[in-house]
């Protein structure tokens, strides 16, 4: 992997930037990991490269998110997306917010709203992502795209699909989670199911407690 | 220099301890641990055992320490979690010499203890926390709002890994029915794939406890016991590694009653090194259930001049270590 420039490095996997046959890609690549039991290793590396591949396969055809080109046994080669991470854009804007609020307002309603009809139709299909922040969202002028599906799951658990709306609440603002919702709630027609049970979840003792600071924050 | 002297009483649960420091040197750390059979433990049983050794251990630790108790500055003891029954004894024991010797009293949190032993011994300013131990299994660090606490960013969903290893030795009858019994039984086992269960930083044990006991039934009993016991520590050790790189911390502590098994220390290591992370063990008397680690708390507070009335050192069974409030510089 040494001829490939390293784009990131998260806990699970390495991102090299690369080229596909004329195509701007990125490899997702699960480098073995010494410290536990060599099959286990494998069966944990091989298997949730699979996973995400198929995942990836179905949610790029029903919402932009990078499309698979290539498969290997612990690498994907993807489709590289245009775009801003929406953490760094948030986080660039606070402070400046007030300068002209009701723009900024408008702004955020359009992208919060296209973010919440996003994550509607992937729950339509039964798509549950597993790390729903904003880390995980790219912005390219008005258009959004959903990247690193390596924690989701094909699910019609209530429960989990609540577990995507509570990381992207915890990590927004109240004004930018409305407008989420309200396009959450128009695109999805069991909404109201998943958010009864976000509710349940919110006042279970550990999340409660744990809520008071947000996991971004260090 | 003069450095303050002070007692720490722990009796959260099966061990009762006793241990005396004076500024950053450990002087005594004497224990007492409830024979332990294969049924568990019934609480009030512990407590009489506690309430029975509690003055010899007492005694014990002063003269190990060469001081008589009016030479002490403060006593500090266990405020929770833990049981409630065996919490009472140490309380007991702390208020009495606080209001016999006019001694300042602090309430200590248990978990926190644990954590703040480690990271003086070496010298750590923000470190990531892995906690486990019977009851609990957390992934920690400090966060400095509200108020400066450890914040809990990853734990068991269901129960304690100690727990979860604990139970499996009743039901493969080993004895003493604990983990270094699974450890043991656990060498030159082969792996056999089990479920494996990590969400984020959060993990669960239950479903991989009953997996492993079924089995029972029809594997070898060396490689159930590694299979088991690797899977959960991978478990841990994946959920820490995500912790890590999301916080960006440089620094990683091991602390709590598992802390002791080796292999765990291994796999751990192996992450630190792989990152350039700085890693602390504390030596096992330490990880285990001792006085020692409440003293320590209790000279941060006593330096910080914290204060506590006779009838504000309560007890609190479920006493998270996030609810405890870190007045000192780290």
């Amino acid at each position: 992997m040494q001829k490939y420039r390293k784009l990131n490095e998260g806990a699970e996997a390495v991102i090299y930037a690369s080229n596909f046959l004329g195509i701007d890609a990125i490899i997702k690549y699960r480098a073995a990991k010494d410290y536990r039991e060599e099959s286990l290793d494998k069966m944990l590396r091989y298997q949730r490269t699979k996973k995400e591949a198929k995942i990836l396969s179905v949610a790029s055809q029903v919402v932009s998110a990078p499309k698979v080109l290539f498969l290997e046994k612990d690498r994907i080669f993807m489709q590289r997306i245009k775009g801003t991470n929406l953490l760094a854009i948030l986080q660039a804007n606070t402070g400046v917010i007030e300068k002209n609020a009701n723009l900024q307002l408008q702004a955020d309603k359009n992208l919060f709203s296209k973010i919440g009809s996003a994550l509607a139709v992937l729950h339509g299909n039964n798509i549950v992502h597993g790390d729903f922040t904003p880390a995980n969202i790219l912005v390219d002028k008005n258009s959004i795209s959903i990247i690193d599906f390596g924690l989701a799951d094909i699910s019609q658990m209530i429960e989990d699909k609540a577990v995507d709306l509570l990381l992207m609440k915890r990590a927004i603002s109240n004004q930018q989670y409305t407008a989420f919702l309200v396009a959450y709630r128009k695109g999805y027609n069991k909404a109201p199911e998943v958010i009864k049970r976000l509710e349940k979840i919110e006042r279970r003792g550990r999340y409660q407690e744990r809520t008071l600071a947000s996991t971004t924050e260090k | 220099m003069i450095y303050m002297i002070i007692m720490g009483i722990e009796s959260s649960a099966h061990t009762i301890g006793v241990g005396v420091v004076e500024g950053r040197k450990i002087l005594s750390n004497k224990r007492k641990m409830y024979p332990i059979s294969n049924k568990g433990i019934i609480p009030s049983k512990v407590a009489e055992f506690h309430s029975k050794h509690i003055p010899s251990l007492i005694r014990d630790a002063l003269a190990e320490s060469k001081i008589n108790i009016e030479d002490i500055d403060a006593v500090a003891y266990t405020k929770g979690p833990g049981i409630g029954a065996c919490l009472r004894i140490g309380q007991i024991a702390a208020k009495t010499i606080s209001r016999q010797f006019d001694k300042p009293i602090f309430p200590v949190n248990h978990s926190v203890a644990h954590i703040e032993i480690a990271r003086i011994m070496f010298n750590m300013h923000d470190p990531l926390v892995l906690y486990v131990s019977g009851g609990n299994s957390l992934i920690l660090g400090i966060i400095n709002k509200p108020f400066r606490h450890y914040h809990v960013y990853g734990e068991t969903l269901d129960i304690g890994i100690g727990n979860a290893l604990d139970n499996f030795a009743r039901s493969a009858n080993l004895l003493p029915a604990w983990g270094s019994s699974v450890a043991k039984v656990a060498e030159g086992g082969k792996y056999i794939a089990m479920p494996y269960n990590v969400k984020g930083m959060d993990f669960t044990f239950t479903g991989l406890l009953k997996y492993a006991t079924d089995l029972l039934a029809k594997e070898k009993l060396p490689d159930i016991a590694y299979s088991f016991q690797e899977t959960m520590f991978s478990m841990l050790c994946e959920a820490t590694e995500r912790a890590l790189f999301l916080l960006g911390k440089k620094e990683l502590i091991l602390c709590g009653g598992v802390a002791q098994n080796k292999r765990l220390n291994e796999m751990l290591q192996s992450i630190a090194d792989s990152h350039g992370v700085k890693f602390g063990v504390a030596p096992d008397q330490f990880n285990a259930d001792n006085g020692a680690m409440i003293a320590v708390v209790g000279l941060e507070m006593l330096e910080n001049k914290d204060h506590y009335t006779l009838s504000e050192a309560t007890i609190d069974q479920k006493f998270r270590a996030d609810k405890f409030e870190i007045k000192w510089q780290l």
